[in-house]
């Protein structure tokens, strides 16, 4: 082959390598763009559905009541009394040998008493919430033995606790052995005692008896019978007696964490009336007091609530009636224009309020004799009560709220390249609504202030339309793999700051829609 | 290091780029005793209406402007068919004869690489993906009946030939790498104001799931057998029948995940919004719940994507100038429709000869084709194209480079 015919071949095996690589090399990534939206949000909050709710209720003229009734603490009285768990012993023997007891002889009838320690509380009669009795039995004869056994006191639907159980013979000297697990819930009990004049008193009553068709046995002195019970898991929800001498303190704290993103402005309330409400469900004399009222605002500013009742002892009335029909007894302070600063401790917007109190028990003793009562329905408890017209006035009210966020927006495959946030809406309430939409990093730092265009404007006295654009911009698109959170401001101004009644009829429509073009890169 | 040699051998004859001989017209040399080597490749795309314009921005990179979209969404019917092969042969061809009392047999080896994808896809299905849902409000993305397929495989395989240059190869595949995706009934409606999005998928995408270089193993087969035909004029000659990768694989590990169910989107409520940022909400999963995503793994039989080709071809050694060669080709594919060829040979009175075709079918529709052959003692070297439109105009369904080399030793 000469030199001219291997360069030739050399050109031609060249140009198929050429065209090859040109046909097959990928230079670089391959995009496109596409539009894309989607319906994120439709609702509509409507007034109505917030009414007979135990908040709003509605007036006449249709205008909205703020009704509040909320218990701030809720006294689990039968914590008041407290029953240790208790094992009784009781058992039967002979001082002589040799005694021949032939079938069906009953040979131990006995009536015992047992005492619960229960502090400075005295039980004369007690319902059992809870609780149960572990027996066991224990029988030294030769012969099968039938126990009875009886809670004299103990009653349910009229009939008295009784168990009769047979207990296997004693074998090769070891005693036969029963173990029996009573629920006692729901059965009244007399803690007075065999006598009636005692008190925390249980009693329990074993009747022993021979099987009628087992064998003469021999009842030897060395043999005891035994019958052993262990109350445990005792609690009431019905006592007559003394509930002994309690002192309670405490503070509430209550936080209403929406109020806590308000950051500035003013609100301007009218017609306030609040009221705090001391109720005693039981049938015992207390002593109570309110020691302070405060709030807590977003800013840390706390306010003291003033009354001239507040950190003063007053005397709370022992509850009447009884179970059916039992009244408690209701101690109000009432908190006015008037008599308060209740105006100025709501629009200072607290978020988090703490009310002390101090309730005392049968302060000066045993001053009923005895007739201390709390029944299934009792309670001693703190309730607040509203009831003023939602008509509020606002001005510059930011709420501010901090959103994580987590889109990195760095896919190979697609990326977000721009869009826009459309927010249309339909505004039947007094409030004009404008918002910021601020992207932070992992510092809390802002990247970017989204432009935004448009805000909702209040019923004037029509409803509103309107709609607000957030618009993503590509600069703010590329921002989006670094932001961590979202602030988004609400600022709220309403119609006027004077009778700015909501109503029934008040609605807001929201229908939210994202517009977004996705860049597509095939690498 | 096994890897890295399996990945540079197919590049290696990509350079060197042999080309796939059942693309080119078919030469038939009965007269030939000389061992030879052959190498053999073909690199193309065809489309029945994704434009050239289009491919080349996957193929080399670059931005699908609004225009090259619209080109290729105005030639779209209902279903859409694509399809891309490149694939190269080296082949020895042995004039020792293996068996004594059979001495025209002879035997021949061959190591092949093949890359191949194909598809059938829906208008809707394109229009989604590249111009997004804004255009979907009050109507629906069908993606019903949509699949797609991806392989590479290498084979490496022994045969035997005779005199009459008739063969068969029996080949061992080695497949690095098979993707598949189906849909049955499949396809979204978009509420014209967006508020429901009502989604129905029956979808399975199945992938070898390994880092070996080798994802599975299997067998493949290919023939040649030559029929001569006595007719005068231009069809004295014979006719060919080719098979190219007539076989299975195993593939040893793949992950088919699959949904099947329906999805209605609506827009959230507000109540929704507190419970999706209080994670009582899981969005994420009931849509899998509702579609019944599921994924599993495990071995499974797979066809390869061989070829049949019937038809005419050139008799290297007529003392014609002008011969004819027409004949019908089909892939194991269900994007690919029968496609039939016919051409004109014509052999100068030097090394050179040209030729000419159209075809019609396969992954598109109507092509023009030409080619050159230039043959010279014991060399001969033939390249072409399928689709000549194809290499010039953007605005064609695909492009295609054909070519082969015969070195007689």
């Amino acid at each position: 082959m000469t030199l001219f015919r291997k360069k030739k071949y050399v050109q031609i095996l060249l140009l198929p390598i050429v065209l090859v690589l040109s046909f097959s090399c990928r230079k670089s990534a391959t995009s496109w763009h596409s539009d894309w939206s989607l319906s994120l949000l439709k609702d509509t909050v409507f007034v109505a559905s917030w009414v007979n709710d135990s908040t709003l209720a509605e007036n006449a003229d249709q205008s909205i009541q703020v009704q509040l009734d909320r218990t701030l603490f809720n006294l689990n009285v039968f914590d008041l009394i407290t029953i240790p768990d208790t094992t009784i012993v009781q058992d039967f023997s002979i001082n002589f040998g040799g005694l021949n007891i032939p079938p069906g002889t009953a040979y131990v009838d006995e009536v015992k008493e047992h005492f619960f320690d229960l502090g400075d509380v005295v039980l004369k009669k007690a319902r059992l919430r809870s609780g149960v009795a572990n027996i066991l039995i224990s029988n030294p004869l030769a012969t099968t033995t039938i126990f009875e056994i009886e809670l004299p006191g103990v009653v349910k639907d009229g009939i008295t606790f009784s168990q009769t159980e047979l207990v296997a013979p004693a074998q090769n000297g070891l005693p036969g052995k029963t173990m029996i697990n009573l629920d006692l819930s729901g059965f009244f009990v007399d803690m007075r005692g065999e006598s009636g004049q005692f008190y925390n008193t249980l009693q329990s009553r074993m009747k022993v008896s021979t099987d009628p068709n087992g064998p003469n046995v021999t009842f030897a002195s060395s043999d005891i019978v035994k019958f052993e019970i262990n109350f445990g898991d005792l609690s009431v929800d019905y006592a007559l007696g003394y509930l002994g001498e309690t002192s309670i303190s405490d503070t509430v704290e209550v936080d209403i964490d929406a109020l806590s993103k308000i950051v500035q402005g003013q609100v301007a309330l009218q017609d306030m009336f609040l009221e705090l409400q001391l109720i005693n469900g039981i049938r015992a004399i207390a002593q109570g007091k309110i020691t302070h009222v405060e709030a807590v605002n977003a800013q840390g500013q706390t306010i003291n609530l003033s009354h001239p009742q507040l950190n003063l002892p007053f005397n709370i009335n022992a509850a009447q009636g009884n179970w059916n029909n039992l009244q408690p007894f209701v101690f109000p302070f009432l908190f006015d224009e008037n008599n308060s600063n209740i105006k100025a401790f709501l629009e200072h917007l607290g978020f988090r309020f703490r009310i002390g109190y101090e309730v005392k028990i049968n302060p000066w003793g045993n001053t009923s004799g005895g007739t201390d009562e709390i029944f299934p329905n009792s309670k001693l408890a703190l309730q607040l009560k509203t009831d003023f017209p939602l008509s509020i006035g606002v001005n510059a009210l930011l709420y501010r709220d901090t959103i994580a966020f987590n889109f990195a927006n760095d896919s190979r495959l697609m990326r977000v390249n721009e869009g826009r946030f459309v927010l249309k809406t339909k505004n039947a309430f007094p409030f004009a609504l404008s918002t910021q939409m601020k992207l932070l990093n992992e510092q809390n730092e802002t990247l970017v202030t989204l432009e935004h265009q448009g805000e909702i404007n209040a019923a004037n006295p029509n409803a509103s339309n309107d709609e607000i654009t957030f618009l993503i911009t590509s600069e703010t698109a590329d921002l989006l793999k670094d932001t961590k959170s979202i602030q988004l401001d609400f600022t709220l101004n309403s119609a006027s700051m004077q009778d700015n009644k909501v109503f029934i009829s008040d609605f807001l429509a929201l229908d939210l829609k994202a517009f977004f073009q996705l860049n597509t890169t095939i690498e | 290091m096994m890897k890295k040699l399996l990945a540079i051998l197919p590049l290696v004859f990509f350079g060197l780029q042999s080309s796939a001989q059942n693309m080119l017209p078919h030469y038939l040399d009965t007269a030939n005793n000389n061992a030879y080597v052959d190498f053999s490749g073909l690199g193309f795309y065809h489309s029945s209406a994704l434009k050239k314009e289009m491919v080349r921005k996957f193929v080399q990179g670059g931005f699908i402007d609004d225009d090259i979209k619209n080109n290729s969404m105005e030639s779209m019917d209902f279903t859409n068919r694509f399809g891309a092969d490149i694939s190269g042969e080296i082949t020895y061809f042995s004039n020792q004869s293996l068996f004594h009392n059979k001495p025209n047999l002879s035997w021949l080896v061959r190591y092949g690489y093949q890359f191949f994808g194909a598809g059938e896809f829906t208008n809707d299905a394109y229009e989604l993906l590249f111009y997004g849902n804004s255009d979907f409000k009050g109507r629906q993305a069908n993606l019903s009946n949509m699949h797609g397929l991806f392989t590479a495989y290498s084979k490496l395989g022994f045969g035997l030939k005779n005199q009459k240059q008739n063969s068969v190869v029996l080949n061992a595949i080695l497949v690095h790498q098979f993707s598949r995706f189906t849909t049955g009934r499949a396809g979204i409606s978009f509420q014209e104001d967006l508020n429901f999005i009502d989604a129905v998928a029956d979808a399975a995408f199945l992938q070898t799931n390994s880092h070996a270089a080798f994802q599975g193993i299997g067998f493949g087969v290919d023939a040649d057998y030559h029929i001569p035909i006595r007719e005068e004029g231009l069809m004295n000659g014979h006719v060919s029948i080719v098979l190219r990768n007539l076989g299975m694989a195993y593939l040893q590990n793949v992950e088919e995940t699959r949904i099947n169910g329906a999805f209605l989107y609506q827009p959230f409520n507000l109540d929704d919004i507190v419970n999706i940022v209080n994670g009582e909400r899981n969005f994420v999963e009931e849509l899998e719940d509702s579609l019944n995503f599921s994924v599993n793994s495990g071995g499974q039989w797979i066809t390869l994507p061989g070829m049949v080709q019937v038809g005419k071809v050139i008799d290297a050694n007529s003392s014609r100038t002008v011969q004819s060669f027409f004949g019908a080709r089909a892939y194991a594919s269900r994007a690919f429709i029968p496609m039939v060829y016919i051409g004109g040979h014509y052999q100068t009175d030097g090394f050179f000869s040209f030729g000419a075709q159209t075809s019609f079918g396969g992954f598109g529709g109507l092509r023009g084709g030409a080619y050159v052959a230039a043959k010279k003692e014991n060399f001969s070297f033939s390249l072409g194209t399928e689709d000549v439109l194809g290499i010039f105009l953007p605005t064609q369904y695909g492009e295609s480079v054909v070519m082969r080399c015969r070195w007689k030793i």
